[in-house]
Order: C-alpha cells, then structure tokens, then sequence
C-alpha cells in the first residue's frame, strides 16, 4: 500500500474516531438534557469533513518524479562518458604542429575551453537531477510526516474515546488526556524534527547550497473541538512548511538560470567564422610546423 | 611531382581525421545526450499536477476584467483570493470553494533550468559538427596548395577509414530534440504511461493508440 493510500486509510479512521465520540457526547448530552432537534447535526458538523483536510497530502505522488530521474541520469552518463574525452584527446595529442591564426583560433576558441565547458554541462546536469530528487524528497518527507501526524490524532482521539465513559467521567479524564498528548508530541520530538529535509544543491559557481527547513508539531487538546483546531494547525503547519522548502528551491533554481543566462558559454564560433580559405587566404602550408627531426 | 612531407600530410590528415570523425562522434553523444533529456520532460506536467482548493466568485463585483486585442480575462480580485481551506477562514460571501488543478511552484523553474541545458547540449553538438565540417575544409584548403600533400592526405585518410582499431563516428548523429520538440514515441512497451529509456535509445512509452 502506498503513503497516498495509507493517509486517506488514516484520515477515515480519524473522520470515524472523531464521529464516535460526537456520537458519545451526543449520549452524554441526551441523558442529562433534552435534545434539539437538529443537535447531532451540529455537533458532528466540524468533523464532517475531516478526511478532506489530508486528500492533498495524499494526492502527491514522488513516484512520478522516477523516470525523469531516470532520464536525466542518462544524460548525465552520455555527458560523462569516457568516449567524449579519448575523443578531444585524440585531437589534442594529434594536433600538435599546426600553427598561425586559423590553428590559435581552434585551440584558443575550441579545444581549450571545450573540458570546462563539459564540466560545467554536466555541473548542471547534476543541478537538473538534484533539483527534480528535492521535489520528490519534499512530496516523500511531507507524506511520511503527515501519517506521523495521523498517527499522534488516532492515539490522542482514542484517549479522548476511552475516558468518554459519561458526564462526570469525561471532566475526571481530561489531565489524562492532555498527559497521552504531552507524550504525544514528546514522541514527534524525539524522532527528530517532524519535517527535516536536507538537501544540498549545488549551484553552477560551486558554491554548495542546502535546503533544510526543520519542523514539528503537536496535536493536542481536552476535547475534540481543541482537537480538531490543533490538528489544522498542525496540517496548516506541515503544508506551510513544505512551500517554504519549495521557496528555497525556486530560490535556488532561480540563481542557476540567471548564471546561465549571464554566463552562457559555448564552445566556438570565431574558429568556425575565420576559415583560412574564406576570411582571410592565409591556407599556407608553412603554418604547419612538423616536429624538427623531420623537416 | 615532389614527394611530400610525411610529418605534414600526418598532420593534415590527422586534422581531417578530426573533422570527418572524432568531433562528429561527441557531436553524436551530445545529440544523444539532448535526447535523453527531453525524454525527461515526457508528461512531466502530469507529475508536477497538485490539487488546490481556491475561492471563485459567485458575484460580478469579485472579479475584475480585463480586455485587449488578446480577448477578454476575468480575474478573481487579488483580495478575494484566499488559498486557505475553508476550515481555516471560512467562506467569504459571493464566493465559493473548488478544487482546481494547478502544478506546483518548483515546476516553470525547474523546467526553466532543464530546457536551457537541453538547448545548451543542441547548441555545443551543432557547433562540433560545424566545427568538423570546418577542419575538412581547412585541411582541404591546406592540402590543396600542393597536389602531392592532397593526394598523399588522401591515401592517408582512406586508410584511417579502414583501420578496425581507430574509433569512427556513427554512421548517422542522432536529432538533436530542443525543448518543445514533439516526443518520440515507441508502442512495444503501451502498458507503461511512464518514460522510458535505455542507454543510447530513446523508447518513450505511449500509453494511447500511436498515430498511423
């Protein structure tokens, strides 16, 4: 079963916790006072909807992210390949006699640059694939902790449930309540931050840059109204968390387009433009200079 | 005719060698190399698909509109827009909650970043094969001083051809795939709705009928 489906699983068990016990008080109430018509209809009205406020977490999917990966890392191999390298190489170590301008111009222009060229192509290339692994570990990290946090509102709804026994019991049984919620949120705590990703990107200078937005959160209350207010606040609180981890990649990916933009280099042109034949009728034998021995 | 210089019709052929092979061969991996990369961005608006619950106006006075030569745009007042769920604000009058599908932030930038390095490797291939077919010319243009050198270049030159041990360049450089470019499509593999890519093949998997 996937985190998707194992969060709207969770969000049904919490919608049908927080009905039962609408349904408990509902009981309570009848037995010591009478009933408004339309009571039950208000009471289980702030629960009707729960299992909405989790579909968006569950609508994420990281697995998606997987064959762009897939195809981004063939790019990087066919950049990285050693065949690109023996291949400029060959021509360093062959052209080793050619002289004068239109040769400069190759050397200078082309064969020169083109390594830290390459180098930076493929620098980015690795930008493109961190970038792309960020949003899937983002969606990842964003579902495992929601279903953290559904795990700490089954566990504080069914304390809730149980002390529900009456009227009287209910008021004996709230400090019990906020002690299973205090353990609660010391649980998320000590499994480290509730929502820690951290990611290094590098950006196209060198200069490494991480993501790591840490966060927790805590769902507590006496009853389920304080519930299902701190439960919000903790589900607003997850999906800010997840934007402003976003943020910092847009950020980022931001910076690297712009260097791209201002620096974008490529190997060549002069070279191509300057043809000995064309600009300038210097095809001259003599600018080959075979090695001494053998002229 | 003189008999030529052997170090120099080396060089010369070497230089041809160069613009008739190895620069034609990286030319080959970068278009490859575009390939691949724009088979990452198969359906990738798909992943990046995210659900947003947004307010939209039941009353005129929410919306503002906007007319040009383009058409005619309505758009939600920036006031009115509130991307809370309606738990946490309630709903204001006169609008009223949908769910609408949206991509998420990251994607423009992230696809921003990737098409720029795929236009990037389409350009350096270009330039290698452009810079191969100018080395011939230039070791043509040299090689024609002297009929001896040219004649000698070539029995060099058609020797490299023959070489088993010399790394050639394919017989055909891959299309380079710029950013926009329709996908290519390959249907063996119909049950996937996802890319897929060996080394050096671009397979991307349709998940629809192929075209005739």
């Amino acid at each position: 079963m996937s985190n998707s489906d194992d969060i709207m699983t969770k969000a049904v068990e919490i919608q049908e916790l927080f009905m039962k016990i609408a349904e408990s008080d509902f009981m309570v109430e009848c037995a010591y006072a009478a009933p408004a018509g339309d009571k039950f209809s208000r009471l289980i009205e702030p629960y009707a909807d729960v299992i909405e406020r989790f579909r968006w977490a569950a609508e994420l999917d990281p697995g998606k992210y997987d064959p762009m990966l897939e195809h981004i890392e063939y790019t990087k191999a066919t950049l990285d390949s050693a065949e690109i390298s023996d291949a400029m190489a060959r021509i360093r170590t062959r052209l080793t006699y050619w002289e004068g301008n239109t040769a400069k111009d190759f050397v200078d222009n082309f064969l020169t640059p083109f390594d830290g060229v390459r180098i930076r192509q493929v620098f980015l290339a690795e930008n493109v694939r961190r970038a792309v692994q960020a949003t899937r570990d983002i969606e990842e990290t964003v579902q495992r902790d929601m279903l953290e946090l559904q795990d700490g509102i089954i566990e504080v709804l069914k304390q809730i449930k149980k002390e529900e026994k009456g009227f009287f019991d209910k008021l004996m049984a709230v400090a019990k309540v906020v002690g299973t919620i205090a353990g609660a949120a010391v649980a998320f705590g000590s499994m480290g931050p509730g929502l820690a990703i951290g990611l290094g990107l590098i950006a196209t200078t060198g200069e490494a840059m991480s993501l790591q937005e840490t966060f927790s959160v805590t769902v507590e209350g006496e009853n389920p109204a304080e519930v299902v207010e701190s439960m919000d606040k903790a589900i607003n609180g997850l999906r800010d968390a997840m934007t402003r981890e976003e943020d910092k990649l847009i950020e980022i990916l931001a910076e690297d387009i712009t260097m791209i933009d201002r620096d974008r280099v490529e190997p060549v042109p002069d070279f191509v433009c300057r043809r000995p034949d064309v600009a300038d009728g210097v095809a001259d034998l003599e600018q080959f200079r075979p090695p001494p021995s053998t002229r | 005719m003189a008999e030529p210089n052997e170090a120099l019709v080396a060089e010369l052929s070497d230089l041809y060698w160069a613009g008739a092979n190895q620069f034609p061969l990286v030319a080959a991996y970068y278009a490859q190399a575009t390939r691949h990369l724009h088979n990452s961005s198969w359906r990738e608006s798909e992943a990046f698909q995210r659900t947003e619950d947004r307010l939209v106006p039941t009353r005129d006075e929410d919306v503002m509109v906007d007319e040009d030569e383009t058409g005619t745009r309505t758009t939600l007042l920036p006031e009115k827009v509130v991307w809370e769920r309606p738990w946490e604000k309630g709903k204001p009058s006169g609008l009223t909650w949908e769910s609408v599908e949206t991509r998420s932030r990251v994607y423009p930038h992230l696809k921003g970043l990737r098409d720029r390095l795929q236009e990037v490797l389409g350009d350096t291939s270009w330039n290698l094969q452009i810079t191969g077919t100018v080395l011939i010319q230039v070791a043509d243009s040299y090689a024609s001083r002297d009929e001896a050198t040219a004649e000698a270049v070539r029995e060099t030159v058609a020797g490299f051809a023959q070489d088993d041990r010399l790394v050639k360049a394919p017989e055909e450089i891959p299309t380079i795939m710029m950013p926009g470019a329709e996908h290519d499509t390959h249907v063996e593999l119909r049950e996937s709705p996802v890319p897929f890519g060996p080394d050096h093949r671009e397979v991307v998997v349709l998940d629809e009928e192929p075209k005739p």
